[in-house]
This record gives C-alpha cells, sequence and structure tokens, in this order.
C-alpha cells in the first residue's frame, strides 16, 4: 500500500536523522571534551567550546521533539506516559545516589550521568508502554 | 468508556491496520481504542464517525461510573 511505504519510508528517514544527530552529538562532545581537558584555552576559547557542547547536542532535541509531535495522538500518549515514568524514575535514582554518597556507599557521580539513565528509563517505559497496548 | 468499533469495523470487514490508515493513527491505535484501554480525542472520534457514516454517540457510550 501506497500509505505504509511512505510511513516506512519516513520512519527510516528518521532513524538517519537521529543517527546522523548522534554522530554530530558525539563528534562535538569528544572534540570539547578533549580540547577542555588536554589543551590550554584562554577564557573567550572556552566559553565557544562550552557553547560548541552544548550546541552539539541541540540537532538531537529538535529531530527527537518533532518525530513525537509528527506523530498520532495516540503515540504521543505513550511518549507522555514513557516520560512521566521517566522523569519519576530519574527523581528516585538521583534521590538514592545522592543518599547512597552521604552514607559513602557510591563515589563522586557527574550531574549529567542523569540524562542517559533518564534516556534509558524513557526507552524502557515505552518499551512497556507497548506491551500495555499491544 | 464503551464503543462498538470492532463491530463496526468487521462489518466494514477492514483490518486494524487499514481502519488506523483510514483516520491517520496507527494499528496500535485502533487496538487500544478497541480494548478500551484508550479514550480518542473528539476530532478522532468524529473522523471515525463520519468513515463509518454515523455519529460519535452511535460508537462511543460513556459508562455509568465513567
Amino acid at each position: 500500500m501506497p500509505q505504509r511505504a511512505s510511513s516506512q519510508h519516513s520512519g527510516l528517514r528518521l532513524l538517519k536523522q537521529i543517527a546522523l544527530c548522534l554522530v554530530v552529538w558525539y563528534a562535538t562532545l569528544t572534540f570539547v571534551n578533549l580540547q577542555l581537558t588536554e589543551r590550554e584555552h584562554g577564557p573567550l576559547a572556552r566559553g565557544v567550546l562550552a557553547g560548541l557542547g552544548i550546541a552539539g547536542f541541540l540537532p538531537w532535541l529538535f529531530v527527537s521533539a518533532r518525530s513525537i509531535l509528527a506523530q498520532d495522538e495516540f503515540s504521543q500518549r505513550r511518549h507522555l506516559v514513557a516520560l512521566a515514568c521517566a522523569f519519576a524514575g530519574t527523581g528516585l535514582l538521583s534521590l538514592s545516589v545522592d543518599f547512597l554518597q552521604k552514607a559513602g556507599f557510591v563515589g563522586d557521580v557527574p550531574f549529567s550521568a542523569a540524562w542517559p539513565a533518564m534516556v534509558v528509563l524513557w526507552i524502557i517505559s515505552l518499551v512497556a508502554t507497548s506491551r500495555y497496548y499491544r | 468508556m464503551k464503543n462498538r468499533l470492532r463491530v463496526l469495523r468487521a462489518e466494514y470487514n477492514w483490518s486494524q491496520m487499514e481502519l488506523g490508515m483510514r483516520v491517520g493513527v496507527s494499528r496500535q491505535a485502533i487496538n487500544a481504542i478497541e480494548t478500551g484501554k484508550y479514550d480518542p480525542s473528539l476530532p478522532l472520534a468524529m473522523k471515525i464517525a463520519r468513515l463509518f457514516g454515523t455519529t460519535v454517540e452511535a460508537i462511543f457510550e460513556l459508562e455509568e461510573n465513567g
């Protein structure tokens, strides 16, 4: 069916866009981390590098938001539920890590570690909602 | 909310996928509506009703405790 083929085509295009955005993110992350930790730079250059590190992440955010908005209302509902679960899970996780750190069971954990944790919880929640609504 | 979507779809001999494509949602969305796990938005309910040539009330019914 033409509509189905079109849907598959747009799905493939979305996967390519997400893959490209992840490559851009990883490249800028690696480059900026390397520059900031291994080389000496002035305040302006460090500011630009920090901005570049943030900017490298923006295409992924944009593509993700656009892909969710392009989906039907039911899929958007699933994302909403999954994001709510991920948000609550990340809150619980960060609180747990905080207390475990204070108790001396866990070492220093970077603040940015919350983000990948939230992504993992988001994906797990999406799979769970997919199974529930199957 | 109860609905007669599965019955109507069977009368038209459409699959969930086919009905979904006709109203612009996924097969999973149609399945979730039919099983009562998801209540469609008003525009989607009206699209479905229009597709079957009937009214929203003829397809969807609010349960007493709903």
